[in-house]
């Protein structure tokens, strides 16, 4: 099979062309797979996106092997209550780290620069993320799980969207907790990455923004680059 | 008694069982209309601890004069 020479910034009329190139050239494959890092996320605090990142690895992973098995091994065998205690603490470690992850990115304001679709995609992740991990609870197939349905359907149908979203009804839970919410959640987390792979890791505060920020909070909110008024204060 | 056979699992549950007694109503913190476990204040207070300790802690290898690895891919700073 042979392919036709074009002339750069010809148009094209193949989709698949179109789309690689605009993939590469909004990501190309050294922004994609960076060999370094700027001096400025040798810092613990970059640490926590990465660590929440492992977390959800072990997660999927574990997860798979539970819906792989089935609640009667993860009841009943000592292999399975093995692997069910690790998708727990991943889960308890994904949203302990995360959360650390999001307190750094917010104090540092990580949506400078044009980064607001990665602060989205972040948030957005972390919204969805919690109720992929309460569908999780009523889907052990044991009496806690049945308490927890038995208690929160209450709330979705005081909030007018238990026809939608029934606690008690395990196989909708099941589906949402193995299926349609980790989907949403892998699928965000792979668009954050590959958001902060093209804008980059957000850089700390410079010294003279910090001079800035001072300067605003003495004035009560009227920075140096604030207009000059004129009168008495109010 | 064991009602099922054991495996060294069992015997880790047991273990921790005997350090933490688990058959009583979960502890909890009042404080006006908040209500906390005491599991999720520990775990609150520990995020806070590691979120200081990220901060305040150097890191390893970490020069206080600027390396020479910054990628061109990278935005500059405060942008």
């Amino acid at each position: 099979m042979s392919t036709t020479a074009r002339p750069p910034g010809e148009p094209t009329k193949s989709w698949t062309v179109r789309v690689r190139e605009r993939a590469v050239e909004a990501l190309p494959p050294d922004k994609l797979l960076p060999d370094g890092q700027p001096t400025y996320v040798a810092s613990w605090i970059y640490v926590f996106g990465v660590l929440s990142l492992a977390a959800l690895a072990v997660l999927i992973g574990s997860g798979v092997i539970l819906s792989l098995k089935g609640p009667a091994w993860w009841h009943f065998t000592g292999i399975g209550h093995f692997f069910n205690s690790i998708h727990m603490w991943a889960v308890e470690l994904f949203f302990f780290f995360m959360v650390i992850h999001l307190w750094g990115k917010y104090w540092m304001a990580a949506w400078r620069g044009g980064r607001a679709r990665v602060w989205m995609t972040g948030a957005v992740t972390f919204l969805i993320a919690i109720p992929c991990a309460l569908t999780g609870y009523v889907s052990q197939q044991n009496f806690d799980a049945q308490w927890i349905a038995t208690q929160a359907k209450d709330a979705m149908n005081a909030a007018g969207i238990g026809a939608f979203f029934n606690l008690t009804n395990f196989g909708q839970m099941y589906s949402y907790h193995v299926l349609l919410l980790p989907l949403a959640v892998v699928g965000l987390v792979v668009a954050h990455v590959l958001l902060v792979r093209k804008h980059g890791v957000v850089p700390p505060f410079e010294p003279h923004q910090d001079a800035t920020l001072v300067a605003v909070a003495a004035t009560g909110g009227a920075g140096p680059d604030a207009p000059e008024t004129t009168g008495p204060p109010a | 008694m064991l009602l099922y056979p054991a495996s060294i699992w069992d015997l880790v549950s047991f273990g921790m069982a005997a350090i933490f007694n688990l058959n009583n109503p979960a502890h909890t913190v009042h404080w006006h209309f908040i209500s906390l476990s005491v599991a999720n204040v520990i775990v609150i207070v520990l995020m806070f601890a590691v979120f200081a300790a990220a901060i305040l802690i150097p890191f390893p290898g970490h020069r206080s004069t600027p390396a020479s690895v910054t990628p061109s891919s990278t935005s500059p700073g405060g942008d």
